[in-house]
C-alpha cells in the first residue's frame, strides 16, 4: 500500500505539469516584431492622433483617421469611440448568445432548442456560398414579441410558427398556416411573411408586407414599408428599393426608423451610383462631429475602395490615400499646388537622399510644430534625408520625446546606419519589440544590427560586443555563446571536450540571431521544432553581399570576409559536429568518452537541421558504436540512425 | 542459373503483387485544395482536377459544437468534382459528444455535388481516441456511397501506426509547413498514406511524392496561371 501511495505520489506532479489547453493548430512561435505593417501598435492612441510614423501599409481605415489629423479636423471623443467600437457584430455562427432562444427556451412547456442555423446556401449553379439570413435584429425582435405574447392563449401556438419561421434562415420554405384565432390573426400575417423572406420568396413576402402596411390594426404596420424595401433589396431590384426608402425617410411618423432606413439607403446607393456613393462617403468622412455615421460610413467607403471604384477627381481623401500607399505617386505636384500637410506628408516619403526637390521639402517639414500630429512622422523623413552629421543631431534630439515604440524603433534603426564607430553601432542596436508576445522591459537585436553582426564584424569586435554594458544582459549572454561556438568551429584543428559539450548543447550555434533566437530557451534542450544546433547557410545567403557597416576599418572588413567565407562553408550543425566525433574516434579509439559522443551524434542527426552529409555522418556514428562499442550503454540506446 | 531463378521469381512476385486499388476511383488525381478565400476556380478542366472547398469550420468548446460555415464565394465549372472539406478546431479540452460532432461534419455531405467528404482535424496525442470515434460515427452517419478521406500530419504517416484501420478511403499526409530542416518523406508504410499526398504551390519539393493523387495548397487565391504552373510541376512527377 505504502508503495502505491508513493507511485501515485509520483505521478500526480506529471498530471499538473499538463497544460489545460492544446491548441491542435500550429505551432505558433514567437516572432519579434518592431513596427507593425498593418496597424497601429496602439490603435486607440492613434485615433487620438498620436500617429507615430504614419506607414503606407497601414489599414486604409488608419489612413482615413490620418488624414483627418493632417488635414486639422482630427476626431472628437464619440467619432473616435465610434470607430475603436467598430461595426455592430452580425450574429455570429455560435448560436450560443441568442436572445430569442433564451427566451423561448424558459417558457414551459416548450422543448428546448439548441441552436439555430443563422446561415443559408446560394442555390445557384456553379457556385458555393452562404450569406447570413437571419440577423441579431430578427432574434430580438422575436424575443420581445414573445414578452408580449407569453401570458395570452395563443401564446404556444404563435411560438410554434416562429419556429418554422427561423428553420427557414438555413433551410426550407416551411410557412405557418394563418391564424384561426383572431387576436393571432395580426402577428401570424407577420410571421407567414417573414417566412416568405427567410425562405427567398422576395416578391411574395414583399406583398404580404405591404398589406400589412395598410392594415393600421397591425402592430407591424409601421415597420412594413421599411421590410417592403428590404425584399426589394434581396430581389436586387435596387432602384425601387431606393424609392421606398426614400418615402420612409422623408415620413416623419417613421422618425424611429429613419437612421436604419438611412443606412439601408447607403447600401443601395453605393450598388446604385457606387463612384457618386463613394465620393459622398469620402467627404462625409472628413466633417467634424460625424460621430453618428462614421462607423458605417467608414465601412462603406472600404468596401467600395477594395471594389477599386474610380474616384471622383475632386476627392482629395481618396487622392492621398491611394498616392500615400502607392509610395507617394503625384505628391510632391500636388504639395506644391496647396502647401497642405497630408501632401507633405507624401511627397517627403517619396522623396530620395538625391532628389532635387529635397531642400524645399526639407524647409517645409522644418516649419512642422512639435504638437503637430505629423511631427514624428516629418522629422523622421527628414533624418532619411538629411546629410549624415544634420540627422544624429536630429535623431538624438527626437529620442528624447515621447512616441509610439515602434516610432522610437525606427529612428534608432536610422541612427543605427550612421553608427560612426563600434560604440555608437552597439548603442543603437537593441530595440523593443512591440508584437503580442512582447516581455516589458526585455530588447533584444532587430535584424539590421544582428545581420552585421553576423556577417560584417569580425570575431574579435563580435567578443567586444559580448561583454559590452551596451547590450541589453539577455543579449550579451547569447554573444558570448555565438563567440565560443565561432571560434570552435573556426579554429584549425577544434578542441574535441567543446566539440563533445557542443554535443550536449542544442541551442548553441557560430551564428547571430536577430529576435526572440530560440523557442525552447535552455541551450541545453532538444528543441521540439527542430531548432537545435545550426542549418548550413543557404546559397542566397551565401551568395548575398556583406551589410554596409561604414564605422569597420578596412582591416576589419577583410578578416570579417575571410571568416564569414569558411562558415558560409560550414556543414549543418549534426553533420560537422558528426565529422569531428568520427575524426577524434579514429585517433583515440580508446578515448572513454567516444561510445557517448557517437550516440549524441546520432541523436543530433535526428533532432538537428539536415543536409546532404547528415544521413552519412550518422550512419557512420551508428556503425562504429555498434561495431566497437557495442556492449555500451550508449549502443543499447542507439537502435537507429537517421537520414 | 539458381540466381536467375530467383531474381526471376522476384521480378515477378513484383508485377504480380496486387497493388492497392485507388479509393477514390473515377475522381481526378489532382485536386485544389480551397480554403477561405474567394476563390474563382472557373478555369478548371472539370477532368484534370476537382477542388476540396473547406466548407465549414466546426468548432469544438466548452462541451459544445458550433459551425463556422465558408463565408468567401467559390466559383467552379459545372461537372467539377467538389470534396467538401470540414476543419474541426478543439478549442479547449472540453470535447463534445461525439455524436453532436459528428452531425456538424455530416452536414457537409448534403452539400449538393459534393462527392466526397474530407476531415481536418490536427489532433493532439490525446485527441485521438476522440477522433476516431468521431470518424466511426461519421462513417455511419453519412451515406455509404460517400467516401470519407482525412488530412494526415506526415507523423501519423511515419513514426507511429495510430491511423491503422480509421474508417477513410484515404490519409493525405501534408508535405508542406514543416519544422526546419525536415525533409518529406516519399514513400509512407501505412495504406493510408500511399494514394494520396498534399504539397503546397510555395514550397518546392527536393524528391516529388510516390502517391497517385495530390492535394495541392496555395495560400493565395487561385489564378489560372498558378494553377498551371503547378499542372505542368505536376505532370513532372506522373
Amino acid at each position: 500500500m505504502a508503495l502505491r501511495i508513493v507511485i501515485a505520489l509520483l505521478i500526480l506532479p506529471l498530471f499538473l505539469a499538463i497544460p489545460l489547453e492544446l491548441p491542435g493548430c500550429g505551432p505558433f512561435l514567437p516572432e519579434a516584431v518592431f513596427h507593425l505593417q498593418v496597424d497601429p501598435e496602439a490603435p486607440k492612441d492613434f485615433a487620438r492622433g498620436e500617429l507615430g510614423i504614419l506607414q503606407p501599409t497601414y489599414e486604409r481605415l488608419y489612413q482615413v483617421i490620418a488624414y483627418r489629423y493632417l488635414a486639422g479636423v482630427g476626431l472628437n471623443q464619440p467619432e473616435a469611440q465610434a470607430i475603436s467600437a467598430g461595426p455592430p457584430h452580425p450574429d455570429s455562427w455560435d448560436g450560443s448568445d441568442n436572445p430569442w432562444l433564451a427566451a423561448r427556451n424558459k417558457v414551459p412547456g416548450v422543448a428546448p432548442l439548441p441552436r439555430i442555423d443563422t446561415y443559408r446556401q446560394v442555390q445557384k449553379e456553379g457556385f458555393y456560398g452562404m450569406y447570413l439570413n437571419c440577423n441579431d435584429d430578427a432574434f430580438r425582435t422575436a424575443a420581445s414579441t414573445l414578452e408580449r405574447l407569453r401570458a395570452k392563449p395563443y401564446a404556444a401556438d404563435w411560438i410554434a410558427g416562429q419556429d418554422m419561421v427561423f428553420a427557414d434562415c438555413s433551410k426550407g420554405a416551411a410557412i405557418p398556416a394563418p391564424a384561426s384565432d383572431p387576436q393571432l390573426r395580426a402577428d401570424r400575417a407577420y410571421q407567414i411573411a417573414s417566412a416568405k423572406f427567410y425562405s427567398e420568396q422576395y416578391d411574395a413576402a414583399r406583398q404580404d408586407f405591404q398589406a400589412i402596411a395598410a392594415d393600421s390594426s397591425s402592430p407591424w404596420h409601421e415597420i412594413a414599408p421599411y421590410l417592403v424595401a428590404r425584399c426589394l433589396i434581396r430581389a436586387g431590384k435596387f432602384a425601387d428599393a431606393d424609392t421606398e426608402l426614400q418615402h420612409i425617410v422623408a415620413d416623419p411618423v417613421t422618425a424611429r426608423l429613419h437612421a436604419s432606413a438611412g443606412g439601408l439607403r447607403g447600401f443601395v446607393r453605393a450598388r446604385l451610383h457606387p463612384a457618386e456613393r463613394m465620393h459622398e462617403l469620402a467627404l462625409a468622412l472628413v466633417q467634424p462631429d460625424s460621430q453618428a455615421t462614421i462607423a458605417q460610413d467608414l465601412i462603406d467607403y472600404r468596401v467600395l475602395f477594395d471594389q477599386n471604384v474610380k474616384p471622383s477627381e475632386d476627392d482629395d481623401l481618396t487622392a492621398w490615400i491611394l498616392s500615400f500607399q502607392s509610395g507617394g505617386n503625384g505628391a510632391l505636384e500636388k504639395w506644391r499646388a496647396t502647401h497642405a500637410l497630408p501632401w507633405l506628408v507624401g511627397a517627403l516619403q517619396a522623396a530620395g537622399p538625391k532628389d532635387s526637390a529635397v531642400p524645399e521639402l526639407l524647409a517645409a517639414a522644418s516649419a512642422v510644430k512639435p504638437d503637430s500630429p505629423a511631427y514624428v512622422t516629418v522629422n523622421y523623413h527628414r533624418v532619411r534625408l538629411l546629410p549624415a552629421d544634420d540627422a544624429r543631431t536630429l535623431t538624438g534630439q527626437l529620442l528624447k520625446l515621447d512616441m509610439p515604440v515602434s516610432a522610437r524603433n525606427q529612428l534608432r534603426a536610422e541612427r543605427l546606419r550612421l553608427a560612426r564607430n563600434f560604440e555608437e553601432f552597439l548603442t543603437y542596436a537593441p530595440r523593443t519589440p512591440v508584437d503580442e508576445d512582447a516581455k516589458p522591459g526585455i530588447d533584444v537585436l532587430d535584424d539590421d544590427s544582428a545581420l552585421v553582426l553576423d556577417r560584417a564584424v569580425p570575431l574579435a569586435l563580435l567578443k567586444q560586443a559580448s561583454t559590452s554594458a551596451l547590450l541589453p544582459d539577455a543579449t550579451r549572454k547569447n554573444l558570448q555563446r555565438v563567440v565560443s561556438i565561432r571560434s570552435l568551429v573556426l579554429a584549425e584543428s577544434p578542441d574535441f571536450d567543446r566539440v563533445f559539450r557542443l554535443l550536449n548543447t542544442p541551442g548553441d550555434s557560430p551564428f547571430v540571431r536577430g529576435g526572440y533566437g530560440r523557442f525552447t530557451e535552455d541551450p541545453g534542450k532538444i528543441d521540439n521544432y527542430r531548432d537545435n544546433w545550426w542549418c548550413p547557410v543557404s546559397g542566397r545567403n551565401r551568395e548575398q553581399a556583406a551589410p554596409v557597416a561604414n564605422f569597420l576599418s578596412p582591416p576589419d572588413r577583410q578578416q570579417a570576409a575571410a571568416e564569414w567565407t569558411r562558415l558560409a562553408a560550414l556543414a549543418a550543425g549534426p553533420a560537422w559536429l558528426g565529422a569531428q566525433t568520427l575524426a577524434f574516434a579514429e585517433r583515440h579509439p580508446q578515448d572513454s568518452r567516444i561510445p557517448e559522443a557517437l550516440y549524441l551524434v546520432v541523436r543530433a542527426s535526428r533532432y538537428g537541421c539536415n543536409d546532404d552529409k547528415t544521413g552519412d555522418v550518422s550512419k557512420r556514428a551508428f556503425d562504429l558504436l555498434h561495431r566497437r562499442y557495442r556492449n555500451t550503454e550508449w549502443a543499447t540506446k542507439t537502435p537507429y540512425w537517421y537520414n | 542459373m539458381k540466381t536467375l531463378a530467383v531474381i526471376a521469381g522476384i521480378l515477378a512476385i513484383a508485377f504480380l503483387w496486387p497493388r492497392p486499388a485507388d479509393p477514390l476511383t473515377g475522381f481526378p488525381n489532382v485536386f485544389l485544395w480551397a480554403w477561405e478565400v474567394p476563390e474563382d476556380l472557373q478555369f478548371l478542366d472539370p477532368h484534370a482536377a476537382g477542388v476540396a472547398f473547406l466548407a465549414r469550420t466546426v468548432c469544438l468548446r466548452d462541451g459544445s459544437v458550433s459551425v463556422r460555415p465558408r463565408l468567401q464565394p467559390l466559383r467552379y465549372a459545372p461537372g467539377t468534382v467538389l470534396m467538401a472539406v470540414v476543419r474541426v478546431e478543439p478549442q479547449d479540452s472540453k470535447s463534445p459528444p461525439v455524436a453532436a460532432a459528428s452531425a456538424a461534419i455530416a452536414e457537409a455531405a448534403a452539400i449538393p455535388h459534393v462527392r466526397a467528404l474530407q476531415v481536418d482535424f490536427d489532433a493532439t496525442l490525446s485527441q485521438r481516441a476522440y477522433y476516431r470515434e468521431l470518424l466511426a460515427n461519421l462513417r455511419r452517419r453519412v451515406p455509404p456511397s460517400m467516401p470519407i478521406s482525412m488530412t494526415a500530419l506526415t507523423s501519423w504517416c511515419q513514426a507511429d501506426g495510430w491511423i491503422a484501420g480509421l474508417p477513410v478511403v484515404e490519409a493525405v499526409p501534408m508535405l508542406f509547413r514543416m519544422g526546419p530542416g525536415e525533409r518529406p518523406a516519399r514513400n509512407f508504410r501505412p495504406a493510408l498514406c500511399q494514394s494520396s499526398a498534399g504539397v503546397s504551390v510555395d514550397e518546392p519539393l527536393r524528391e516529388p511524392p510516390s502517391a497517385a493523387r495530390l492535394y495541392i495548397f496555395n495560400p493565395r487565391p487561385w489564378t489560372e496561371a498558378t494553377y498551371r504552373a503547378a499542372l505542368r510541376e505536376v505532370r513532372k512527377w506522373h
